[in-house]
């Protein structure tokens, strides 16, 4: 079986559980958001895993380039849809009793499969191909597609579907009489309508032109034919019996002719075509995309890393999204941020968690240039909320989960420790923090610990501080960068006060700039109202809001 | 379809009022005016007294809507005003169009109250019920324009009014007779589809062999019953059918499951058909909407017409006037007119280029009554209504303040003038070159002195900007300042007091005086009291 999630070999073994990562990640949100673009198809397995070894980010990144470069993603989506729609049609397949519906049934669903599959394998083989993966999957579909008894389905199939819609047939309807015949010559009632609302009847696409004439059938497609539909058949097969007999005649011949494989290829493709869309949606909005070079030497640097799901919902509110850059120096292990609240220290911390994350999925991140070395694992802890189930004070709670993390050992993982121990002791604190750095240090992992002690900062090999630092020029919206710098312990209530535009200055300020504004605004107004004549809409005086 | 008799190029749709047009009909008391033109007139009650009169309060509504509406340019204004003239010229006219809409109107609103009711119930017959419903509706949509029709084709004189001219000619273009005799083709087969005629229709069988593709051929009437003997050449007929056309199959209607779906089948045909004209009633029913409320308007103003002329109130269209100019002769307050059933004191005025009109003078002396009077007629000049005068011109303004000090206001108090100054903070924030401030007693609500310093700024500021301000103000060390500066754009108006210290109630031109003759009104009461 060809798999486009791992090489050959390989064997990772599925995660069906949320790893607790996700949830501190903010990676559900993303999956639940792919997901509801997605909905026929179950993400969350996909996802969920991690892959095992290096190779398999390789691998990944590979097929993820040429399905985004190389082959349209639209004959990705087409063949998925084609493979639903066979399942879908297959199910009904199943249910029909009645002969000849079950055999034009099958001949729906023989119909669908090959329109998928062909329809893949000329997209691919149009394609310069460049991933092991996808080159895999091109051949076996195309010893699929020359297949002789394949061939030969798909041209009888053509002719049958052909003669089935050319099956026309006319019902003539009173209150106690029905009549159906077929042969006849095809009058349409519209002309009458035609005259009295021709807008309706302006045809938009090319061939289309039937389209406001059909109206909907109030019967649905259902296993048992309805009793209309019964006459009609029955009026056929005194018609043209030939037609059934070959349809039933196919329906036999190419019973096996669909081949399982291809449903595993659909599943796999939806964690490739998901995130795709995702980015394309976000790339839309202005988000940037790389996919990130994976190091030997350890070298880690992020070039303007943002949080993804956090700009996803900016994004619908036009609100921007701050990015920041971060390099881990040799020797370098682990960041600890300090700064003001409210200043994205854990935004920062998330937005590096999820480049990790992605990074190791072999897809793209959430930056605009990333170069990072493959971790074993990702582990991260964020401050809970107290438990009222367990009864636990907020620090047992906290232990307790820390417990695993410390005791599995794991090594070259990537943690993230985002506020810490936030009810001990300022001095408690400061010494479990420092045990748990050193452990980690020790299992060489990287990672960044955010924090507001200070102290932190100063005492352990391999760490690094970073403060959030508000950018001051700008009030209206606080933005912070993070700067290399020993901690400090300021407390910031001016700096929220300025962040309202309360000062005094400011309401001067913006008193003076009111009356400038109303002073300008009357010859506009004038000119835009006799312009316009009546006092409809384009007269309207609009307020400018102050921000 | 398009109504377009309040505007020359456009419905009645989200028009923008005046700011605060609350504040505007409490100060002007204009709600006397909009009951007035909502008491249908006939000549009937003529002799009754007001009141008496039949109510017809969207009239009322419609006039409080447009009347708060200005038209801001001049030829909006005479189309306006066109329409008014022909509709006391042809008043039986304009009263049947307002009775056809409102009738029209009534159905649309039962229907659409049948239809949510049938909506909640779901039962299985509902469906082709709710058809008969909506059928029935759209015939009856049909039958109120073929009686607009007919009214319009009854007018065989030429309207004199561009609107109703042009209206009449879109109506009948759009409504022409080859669309009216096609529209009625289809009604009728529509009720012969609904009434059990033949429905035939085509289909072909899909991937699931269901039914697809469904499209309707043709509607033909239903057969009228024949004999027993006519039934065996029907069956002739139908073999003779079978033979002609291949595979021909007829089943009577004995089975009831077949009869079930060929009754859906039907209905599927009818809904289909009754869609295409979802568009059409749509448009009809805001077609019928905007003629409801664009008449009343116009029935509103005549009858608003004949109780002023009862009153021998005059009445003349008003002339538009660059901003800068005003005048007028024989102007009097209309509301007090209505309210006390007689003739005010008239007031004339000839103030060209000036823009600050200030009037001083005796309490008591008609000083309010001037300035709401200025008020009403310039709000009914800027809708296309008469004005109550013999003649009026004035410009159009965009906007109208008035800024009222009201008798329980007046009570010194910090609080009062904090609200005072709140409210004219609010003017201040929308205010604009193109409006037009009434100022009655303002700043009232402090001392003269610290009151005629603030009004001094506000109108200077105003004065400035060359915006239109009226006040009237008792405010005399801020008019005699004012006065002294010798104003090029300002007139300076009082209560007329002859040497007696008898108050005529007019106002005329002159320099504003140290005292408002509080006196006098005190020498008054105390010599009555004497008495």
């Amino acid at each position: 079986m060809i798999s486009l999630l791992m090489p050959q070999q390989e064997v990772n073994d599925k995660c069906k559980v949320m790893p607790d990562y996700f949830a501190d990640l903010n990676l559900d949100q993303v999956v639940s958001e792919m997901q509801v673009r997605n909905k026929e198809y179950d993400l969350k397995n996909l996802f969920y895993t991690y892959p095992d070894s290096e190779r398999i980010v390789r691998f990944r990144q590979e097929v993820f380039r040429d399905i985004e470069s190389t082959v349209m993603p639209g004959a990705f989506w087409d063949f998925s849809k084609a493979m639903r729609e066979t399942r879908k049609q297959l199910e009904f397949w199943k249910k029909t009793g009645q002969e000849q519906q079950k055999s034009v049934c099958f001949l729906g669903v023989v119909s669908e499969y090959m329109e998928g599959l062909f329809g893949l394998f000329e997209a691919l083989s149009g394609a310069k191909l460049v991933s092991e993966g996808l080159t895999k999957v091109r051949d076996r579909l195309s010893e699929l597609v020359t297949d002789k008894k394949m061939m030969s389905c798909r041209k009888k199939a053509e002719q049958l579907n052909q003669q089935l819609s050319e099956l026309r047939f006319h019902m003539t309807l009173t209150d106690s009489q029905m009549t159906i015949a077929t042969g006849k010559k095809e009058v349409l009632y519209y002309d009458k309508l035609r005259f009295l609302f021709p807008k309706q009847f302006e045809t938009k696409k090319e061939g289309r032109l039937y389209e406001r004439y059909y109206l909907t059938s109030p019967f649905l497609a259902n296993e048992r034919l309805g009793y209309l539909e019964t006459e009609a058949v029955s009026v056929y097969k005194k018609l043209k019996p030939e037609f059934f007999k070959e349809v039933l005649e196919f329906a036999k011949t190419y019973e096996d002719v669909i081949s399982e494989e291809l449903y595993e290829l659909e599943q796999e493709l939806q964690f490739y075509l998901s995130y795709l869309s995702y980015q394309q949606e976000m790339k839309k909005h202005g988000c940037t995309f790389c996919i990130p070079e994976l190091t030997t030497d350890g070298a880690f640097q992020i070039t303007e890393g943002y949080d993804i799901a956090l700009a996803w919902k900016n994004m619908w509110v036009a609100a921007e999204t701050v990015s920041n850059s971060v390099e881990y120096c040799e020797a370098e292990k682990f960041f600890v941020v300090t700064g003001p609240n409210q200043g994205g220290k854990t935004t920062f911390a998330r937005s590096i968690g999820q480049i990790v994350y992605f990074a190791m999925q072999g897809l793209p991140v959430p930056a605009k240039a990333a170069r990072l070395p493959y971790f074993n694992g990702l582990l991260t802890h964020f401050s809970a909320e107290e438990s009222a189930e367990s009864g636990r004070g907020k620090l047992k709670e906290e232990l307790i989960r820390l417990g695993p993390m410390l005791k599995e050992k794991r090594k070259n993982c990537f943690v993230i420790l985002n506020e810490l121990f936030t009810t001990a002791a300022t001095y408690d604190a400061r010494i479990m923090g420092t045990r748990v750095l050193k452990h980690f240090i020790l299992q060489d992992c990287r990672g960044i610990y955010v924090t507001h002690i200070s102290e932190l900062t100063q005492e352990i090999d391999g760490v690094v501080s970073l403060v959030a630092v508000a950018d001051g020029e700008n009030h209206k919206r606080r933005t912070f960068r993070l700067e290399r710098r020993p901690a400090e312990g300021t407390g910031y209530a001016a700096d929220i006060v300025e962040r309202h535009n309360l000062t005094y200055e400011d309401i001067v300020e913006r008193l003076n700039r009111r009356l400038s504004e109303a002073g300008q605004k009357p010859e506009e107004t004038t000119e835009k109202s006799e312009k316009t004549g009546n006092g409809k809409a384009e007269g309207t005086e609009t307020e400018v809001a102050e921000g | 379809m398009k109504v377009r008799l309040l505007y020359p190029d456009g419905e009645w749709v989200h028009p923008v009022s005046y700011f605060d047009r609350e504040e505007i009909i409490r100060d002007l008391n204009l709600t006397i005016i909009f009951r007035t033109a909502g008491s249908i007139f006939s000549e009937g009650n003529r002799d009754k007294p007001h009141g008496s009169s039949e109510r017809d309060a969207f009239v009322t509504e419609m006039m409080r809507k447009v009347m708060m509406v200005p038209l801001l340019c001049e030829r909006d204004l005479l189309y306006r005003q066109e329409i008014v003239r022909e509709s006391m010229r042809n008043y039986s006219f304009m009263e049947a169009l307002y009775n056809l809409a409102k009738q029209a109107n009534s159905e649309i609103e039962r229907f659409a109250a049948v239809k949510k009711e049938k909506w909640y119930r779901n039962g299985d017959n509902d469906r082709s019920r709710l058809l008969l419903t909506e059928l029935e509706y759209l015939d009856r949509q049909v039958f109120y324009l073929d009686e607009l029709k007919k009214l319009l084709l009854e007018q065989t004189g030429e309207f004199a009014s561009e609107g109703l001219g042009e209206f009449k000619c879109r109506f009948l273009s759009e409504y022409h007779e080859e669309y009216q005799t096609t529209l009625h083709e289809v009604l009728h087969d529509l009720a012969e589809a609904a009434a059990g005629g033949m429905v035939e229709l085509s289909a072909r069988l899909g991937k699931r062999l269901e039914m697809t593709d469904l499209v309707l051929c043709r509607i033909k009437d239903k057969e009228p019953e024949r004999g027993i003997g006519k039934k065996v050449t029907e069956k002739f007929e139908m073999l003779a059918r079978n033979l002609l056309i291949s595979g021909a199959h007829v089943e009577n209607l004995e089975n009831l499951n077949l009869l079930q779906e060929v009754t859906e089948l039907r209905n599927t045909a009818l809904a289909s058909l009754m869609s295409f004209f979802i568009p059409f009633l749509e448009e009809k029913e805001e077609f019928f909407s905007q003629l409801y409320q664009q008449t009343a308007f116009y029935i509103g103003a005549v009858n608003l017409c004949r109780q002023m002329q009862r009153f021998h109130v005059p009445v003349c269209f008003s002339e538009v006037t660059p901003r800068k100019d005003l005048w007028f002769d024989g102007l009097v307050e209309l509301s007090l007119a209505l309210y006390n059933q007689n003739l005010p004191v008239s007031n004339r005025l000839d103030a060209h280029d000036k823009y600050l009109v200030v009037v001083t003078g005796a309490n008591q002396g008609g000083k309010s009554t001037f300035l709401r009077s200025l008020g009403i007629a310039q709000i009914m000049h800027q809708c296309g209504l008469f004005v109550a005068a013999e003649h009026f011109g004035a410009g159009l303004y965009r906007n109208v303040f008035t800024h009222f000090t009201r008798r329980e206001d007046s009570a010194m108090n910090s609080g009062r003038l904090d609200e005072e100054l709140g409210r004219m903070e609010r003017i201040f924030d929308h205010i604009t070159e193109d409006s037009v401030l009434y100022l009655n007693e303002s700043f009232a609500t402090t001392t003269e002195k610290e009151g005629s310093v603030i009004a001094g700024d506000i109108v200077k500021a105003l004065y400035d900007r060359k915006i239109r301000v009226m006040m009237v103000t008792h405010l005399l060390a801020f008019a005699r300042e004012c006065y002294a500066t010798h104003p090029e754009h300002a007139v300076f108006l009082a209560a007329e007091r002859l040497e007696n210290g008898h108050r005529t109630f007019h106002i005329v031109e002159t320099a504003p005086e140290q005292t408002s003759y509080g006196l006098d009104l005190y020498d008054e009461l105390e010599l009555d009291k004497k008495e």
